[in-house]
């Protein structure tokens, strides 16, 4: 609490003092009174004392799960515990992160003692968690010469969680775990794509019986397929400054990162694949691979609240190789890697790099935030596709997400150059 | 956060306008030299007020103090010099409040409330004064020593100068 002068009334009586000169030399007492009324306001001014609020004050918000991008109403109910306050002052701590789109977080009132004010303002809110900070109240009296700040905890938080949404069909690479499930192999066992007829054995189950081959040449075969497995698969969202340049709508390129992260883990869970998520940057988060409906929705939580996933920049150094290490380390020996990047610098090539050659499948999601005219931006955009020939060259897939279209889209469009 | 627009609240700038011209108006019984001073104290003050300039709002209320003076100075009766510097301060009191509004709370924050109630104060202590120095007036001069009437306002003015620090 602090309290400061606001000088506001600074002059007053060398207006009065003008005044009655005034009045002396013209001879006129009309002059002389009037100079009493700086005299009146000064000694208004004088017995200044700013309350001190005793103030209840109630902070709802209209959504408590509110999606992404939606707006919600804030509104503050403040009730005066104490006696009159002339003045009344208050501006809410409204979190950084999020934008006021309709109304003032701020209101100016006079509360008599028992009375209630409410103001309330519109926000646009984005994933993530976002708390409010204290409130700000200033309080004067009448005449405004000296004012009061105090700073008022009212603690609320908006959650935005945004739901995993599946993004079609996103074919993982060959390498598998022993888990049964959706990729095929080159082993042959049970599953549901054709692979080879041998010799009937006994013990062969009669339902997997060439029944035709038998009717055409009379000997009994086995139908092989081949088998599948489940995979085991980690989404790795690039984390580091270099994801905090924004793309197309003003959103910083860690949101895209996190939504192509979001869209895999929805997808292949639905497909029976463990799924699990990692941040590389400064922030450290790890969900391992999972399976079902509360590890999903761990997962979701995670991408949407946690730090590593956050949208505001961070505040802490980012050790690539000490981050690198651990990430190898936690990685199963078997998983896939689904690489969520810009790929705006040359670094995470030699990380991605050294992943697909200790035998971690890679695949890379990359939102395209360059595209521009000046020659600075010209040359990003070059740099950026050569990285993605460089990657491509060792076999890893890269998805080159062109932001202007949805990412099953561009996934289609990458898939026509996969290999199995 | 968003922009902010730091512009004094509409209603603060309107109240305080109206006073300064009530103030100008009120000047008329001095003269047209007194009326044009305060005249162009009005145009500075409206500039001030509408945009949020605090020095500017202080000088145009000066000047129209000041042709409040002009006025006594040249014969105007005791009751519109007095009401012309009520309202005169009235308006640089609510004019300087809103500016300070504007930076504090914005533009756009509700804030009619406590302008309504800061103004209804000035009026109150600009209004007894007024009434008062009539009264003293009218029941004073004519066989009171003048320089009586100056000493107590000269007291008066230190007691309240003591009284500011």
């Amino acid at each position: 609490m602090t309290v400061r002068r606001t000088n506001r009334w600074r002059g007053v009586t060398a207006i009065t003092f003008l005044a009655i000169a005034v009045g002396v030399l013209t001879g006129r007492p009309a002059a002389v009174l009037a100079g009493g009324i700086g005299v009146a306001y000064a000694a208004f001014a004088a017995r200044s004392e700013p309350p001190v609020p005793t103030l209840d004050i109630d902070r709802t918000v209209s959504t408590t799960a509110p999606a992404d991008g939606e707006s919600v109403a804030v509104t503050l109910t403040i009730q005066n515990d104490d006696g009159f306050i002339p003045d009344l002052r208050l501006v809410d701590g409204v979190p950084e992160s999020l934008d006021v789109v309709d109304g003032a977080p701020r209101i100016a009132t006079s509360l008599r003692a028992g009375r209630t004010a409410t103001f309330s303002y519109t926000l646009e809110v984005t994933r993530g968690s976002h708390s409010f900070d204290p409130i700000t109240a200033l309080t004067r009296d009448a005449s405004g010469a000296l004012e009061r700040e105090t700073a008022m905890s009212v603690e609320s938080t908006i959650e935005c969680t945004p739901r995993l949404q599946d993004i079609g069909e996103f074919p993982l690479r060959t390498s598998t775990v022993r888990r049964v499930g959706t990729v095929p192999t080159n082993d042959a066992g049970s599953g549901v794509e054709f692979h080879a007829v041998r010799d009937y054995r006994p013990g062969d189950p009669l339902s997997r019986v060439d029944w035709r081959r038998l009717a055409r040449t009379g000997t009994m075969s086995t139908v092989e397929f081949r088998r599948e497995r489940a995979a085991s698969i980690v989404t790795v969202i690039d984390a580091r400054e270099q994801s905090r340049v924004s793309g197309p709508d003003a959103r910083p390129l860690i949101d895209y990162c996190v939504r192509a992260a979001g869209g895999v883990a929805a997808t292949r869970l639905d497909a029976g694949d463990r799924v699990g998520a990692a941040s590389f940057g400064p922030y450290w988060e790890w969900t391992p691979p999972g399976l079902g409906r509360d590890h999903r929705e761990r997962l979701s939580r995670s991408l949407a609240l946690d730090d590593g996933y956050a949208t505001h920049p961070p505040d802490r150094r980012f050790l690539g190789g000490l981050v690198f290490r651990r990430l190898r380390k936690n990685l199963p020996s078997d998983a896939q890697v689904v690489w969520c990047s810009p790929l705006l610098d040359d670094d995470v090539v030699r990380y991605l790099r050294r992943l697909e050659a200790t035998g971690h499948a890679v695949t890379v999601i990359s939102p395209d935030a360059t595209g521009g005219t000046t020659p600075g931006q010209q040359l990003a955009t070059i740099e950026r596709t050569m990285r993605i020939r460089r990657l491509r060259q060792t076999g890893i897939r890269v998805v080159d997400w062109d932001l202007t279209t949805s990412l099953p889209l561009a996934i289609a469009g990458a898939r026509r150059g996969w290999r199995r | 956060m968003t922009t902010f627009d730091e512009r004094p609240p509409r209603f603060a700038v309107s109240v305080s306008v109206v006073s300064a011209l009530i103030a100008v108006v009120l000047t008329l019984p001095g003269g047209p030299m007194a009326f044009a001073i305060a005249a162009v104290g009005l145009t500075v003050f409206a500039t001030g007020a509408y945009r949020g300039h605090r020095v500017l709002v202080s000088i145009g209320g000066l000047v129209i103090v000041g042709g409040a003076l002009v006025s006594a100075a040249f014969g105007a009766p005791v009751a519109t010099v007095l009401a012309a510097m009520g309202s005169a301060f009235v308006a640089w009191d609510v004019g300087e409040y809103g500016i300070g509004l504007g930076l504090q709370v914005g533009h756009a924050a509700r804030s009619r409330h406590a302008v309504v109630t800061h103004t209804a104060g000035s009026a109150i202590v600009a209004g007894v004064t007024t009434i008062v120095g009539i009264l003293v007036f009218s029941v004073g001069p004519g066989g009171r020593p003048f320089s009586a009437l100056v000493f107590l306002l000269v007291g008066a003015v230190a007691l309240a100068i003591a009284l500011t620090e």
